[in-house]
């Protein structure tokens, strides 16, 4: 195996001879054995290696990769690493090699990350909370089990078979979250079958139906509060907004249900609300609209002990995007719900998994047509919906970059025999060769989830990374040092 | 934020232990110079975040005396954004509420919420350790080669980790030639993290100014000197790396490119070599040695 290449980058030539002979002082290394050297692209292969007197005949030099200084979407797991994209230390070249394509790949750490910082934010901010992962985003078994046996969270389900699936991944009743929408008799039957389940009902007749099939029973209640938001002001995601939609009982309606509750002695405990999808910090104005029109219904219910906000915290999908302000958004919730002796639930899907997973993809081929330079993939819009259906792009990234060949505007397609079965349009990258692989990144959520047969191509690797537990981390102190 | 303060200075009371020692001393010309550095950095009405608060003295500073609208900040020890806010409670309890501790041992800002709360801010500042830690593998390897003697350190004091670094973690980072990786490493985490923030770090420029400078142009920083100062060499810290670094270079035709920079005066008019100070130092422990320190100020290159 070959060892990996002494980062000279950035060096001058005498900075890095020090640095190689530094290198070469390892104990441990074959002292025959050649020295992969990244020279700086200012660097002399010549100087430096007469600087290295003998030594200089151990040195190899690799040539650089010229690839951009950085990308929008990198992080410290997502990154290029020896050549390839790396998804926390899985190369996704050799991945792809070993379980073919197209695969949903994730990693479980970086979802742990995400419930990490969610819960953070709005401890942070004062909040007793509570957050139950919306597992129509991304319910693969492996994932739910991983998130529960972690324990860092509850389920948000929205169907009968959800909760029978968050169920089968080891979620108890009382960590699951019931909010669905359309209920037939027969799933108002089975919700009345788990007395520990956390309903919260969407509509009056809902309401009614369970109220009659277990009176007394506590519940929660969906509202509308008639302001909502999406990412890019995207009316497509706005489920609350101008337009009357079907999520929840608006205030004007609000009498009427307590009129319900009464008749069945059913207790309001809860408000559920969920005001629209992938809402970043560009859109915080809009959200704390929406909570104050949320917050005017809890005057009307005495035996409130919970709100819960549902979902809709966004991830940036292009390099315009910044992201959510997790501490200024949990700051918003605090400001209308906070020092009340209430809980605070919150139900993200696409803000704990979207940008841990990707969909890797090989190129079937590349073609120009007329002025458009085309780039086939082996998967379509089938595996992944979302861009087709809402705008919210997967952007196609090279898995092993050919920096050294140039860059290229591509328009990036799917196997689909569907018009709009495009990945990206004039998509600049590295150029492509057939074969190649391609990773559509912010593949997590709503990928997976949503997929169809469409066209017999449904079929589909899934893979779960967890990272190892590095067995001794370095201790370093990051404060008052350099005496 | 009162239900935050009130949970965490219970948190605090629970710890009830002193600032350790070697936090920071607010008199120490490191952080007279630091703080010098931070008044001149722009930071009113800013985000700032701390990596290494110590015992918070410089949250206080920057609340206080920059008009910071809010610090964040963490630490290895887990102990000491808690003392540290204790601290800012104390000293000034109006703007304790524009403290934000990261809990936990934070290594750089290697934990999903440190990451996290970089993203939105306007400024990192650190003072971190730029000689490697005397019983780290590679570095005995590298001392071994050029010195022909172990790298032995005769005392390990309390606040070890606060002069070294471990230099082999950090071996990916071409800076680490000079000591310089966990400060390469905190600037290539800020830029992909927080792209539009500056960074203002506090340096000693022992292994030369110089370099300091291409550390942060490599980096995609522009440079520029806040503050400096030229104080005693710290007693507790080894300065056998630098004498290294210098026996490496003979023979390469680079000698004069990369020199070490000590004095032999505290006005820093008579210059020393790395190794002529440790020579100084050998013959006579109590002998005063002094080199600069400067605060740097990276603002993102386009």
């Amino acid at each position: 195996m070959t060892a990996p290449a002494l980062d000279c980058r950035g060096l001058s030539p005498a900075v890095t001879v020090l640095r190689i002979k530094q290198a070469a002082s390892a104990a441990d290394a074959d002292p025959a054995a050649p020295l992969p050297v990244l020279l700086d692209e200012d660097c002399s292969h010549e100087l430096v290696t007469r600087a290295l007197g003998e030594l200089g005949d151990r040195v190899r030099f690799v040539v650089p990769e010229p690839g951009p200084a950085g990308f929008w979407w990198q992080r410290p797991d997502l990154a290029y690493g020896d050549g390839q994209l790396r998804l926390g230390g899985t190369g996704l070249a050799e991945l792809a090699g070993q379980v073919g394509t197209p695969a949903y790949v994730y990693r479980a750490d970086r979802v742990a990350e995400n419930v990490g910082r969610v819960s953070a934010a709005l401890g942070a901010a004062g909040l007793d909370h509570r957050v139950y992962y919306a597992i129509k985003a991304n319910r693969a078994p492996a994932l739910l089990t991983y998130l529960r046996t972690r324990n860092m969270c509850g389920a948000d389900v929205c169907s009968t078979g959800e909760l029978q699936h968050a169920l089968s991944c080891g979620f108890a009743p009382e960590a699951i979250s019931f909010t669905g929408t359309s209920l037939s008799a027969r799933e108002i039957a089975t919700l009345a079958r788990f007395d520990r389940l956390r309903v919260n009902l969407d509509s009056l007749s809902a309401l009614d139906n369970l109220g009659r099939a277990c009176p007394g029973r506590e519940v929660g209640l969906r509202i509308n509060p008639a302001a909502g938001v999406g990412y890019q002001g995207d009316d497509r995601l706005n489920y609350s907004g101008g337009t009357t939609t079907k999520f929840g009982i608006y205030r004007e309606h609000l009498a009427e249900a307590l009129a319900i509750a009464a008749r069945w002695g059913l207790r309001i405990v809860r408000i559920h609300f969920h005001v629209g999808c992938g809402y970043l910090d560009a859109q915080l104005d809009q959200l704390e609209r929406a909570l104050d029109a949320a917050n005017a219904f809890t005057e009307d219910l005495p035996d409130l002990r919970e709100v819960n906000l549902g979902g809709g915290l966004g991830v940036p999908h292009t390099a315009a995007d910044r992201p959510l302000d997790l501490a200024r958004w949990a700051a918003a919730v605090a400001g209308r719900f906070g020092g009340r002796g209430l809980t605070v639930a919150v139900e993200p899907g696409d803000y704990l998994v979207k940008d841990a997973g990707l969909l890797l993809t090989t190129v079937t081929y590349t073609e120009r047509r007329r002025d458009v330079l085309f780039a086939g993939l082996d998967a379509g819009f089938n595996l992944a919906m979302e861009p087709a259906f809402y705008g919210l792009p997967c952007e196609p990234v090279a898995v092993v970059p050919r920096w050294d060949e140039g860059q290229v505007d591509y328009t990036v397609v799917g196997n689909i025999n569907e018009a709009l079965d495009q990945w990206a349009v004039g998509h600049r990258m590295p150029l492509l060769h057939e074969g190649d692989h391609v990773a559509l990144i912010n593949a997590g959520g709503y990928a997976s989830a949503m997929r169809s047969a469409h066209c017999l191509r449904g079929e589909v690797a899934e893979v779960l990374l967890i990272d190892e537990e590095p067995a001794d981390r370095p201790a370093v102190r990051t404060q008052s040092g350099g005496r | 934020m009162t239900m935050q303060s009130d949970s965490t200075l219970a948190t605090t009371a629970r710890v009830g232990e002193a600032v350790p020692s070697f936090a920071f001393d607010p008199g120490d010309p490191w952080t007279v110079t630091f703080q010098t550095g931070l008044a001149r950095a722009g930071l009113t009405g800013r985000r700032v975040y701390e990596v290494g608060v110590g015992s918070g003295a410089n949250i206080a500073f920057m609340l206080r005396f920059c008009g910071a609208a809010m610090v964040l900040g963490s630490d290895l020890d887990p102990r000491l954004p808690l003392l540290a806010q204790q601290l800012v409670a104390e000293v000034a309890p109006d703007l304790v509420n524009r403290f934000r501790p990261i809990p936990g041992s934070v290594s750089l800002i290697d934990t999903p919420v440190a990451m996290g709360e970089v993203t939105g801010v306007d400024a990192v500042v650190a003072c971190l350790p730029q000689v490697p830690d005397p019983d780290d593998a590679l570095y005995t390897r590298f001392h071994l080669t050029q010195l022909a003697s172990a790298a032995a350190l005769r005392d390990r004091v309390a606040d070890h980790l606060a002069h070294y670094y471990p230099w082999t973690a950090f071996q990916e980072y071409p800076f680490n030639a000079l000591g310089l990786g966990l400060n390469e490493a905190l600037l290539r985490r800020v830029r992909a993290c927080a792209p539009q923030a500056q960074v203002v770090l506090n340096f000693g420029c022992r292994i030369g100014k110089r370099v300091l400078f291409a550390l942060f142009e490599a980096n995609h920083y522009r440079p520029e000197e806040l503050a400096s100062c030229i104080v005693r060499q710290h007693p507790g810290t080894d300065i056998s790396f630098f004498v290294a670094v210098e026996a490496a270079m003979r023979g390469t035709g680079y000698e004069q490119d990369v020199v070490c920079e000590f004095y032999a005066d505290p006005a820093g008019s008579h210059r020393l070599s790395a190794t002529e100070a440790k020579l100084l130092l050998d013959a006579d422990p109590t002998t005063s040695v002094y080199h600069e320190i400067s605060v740097l100020r990276g603002n993102p290159a386009a």
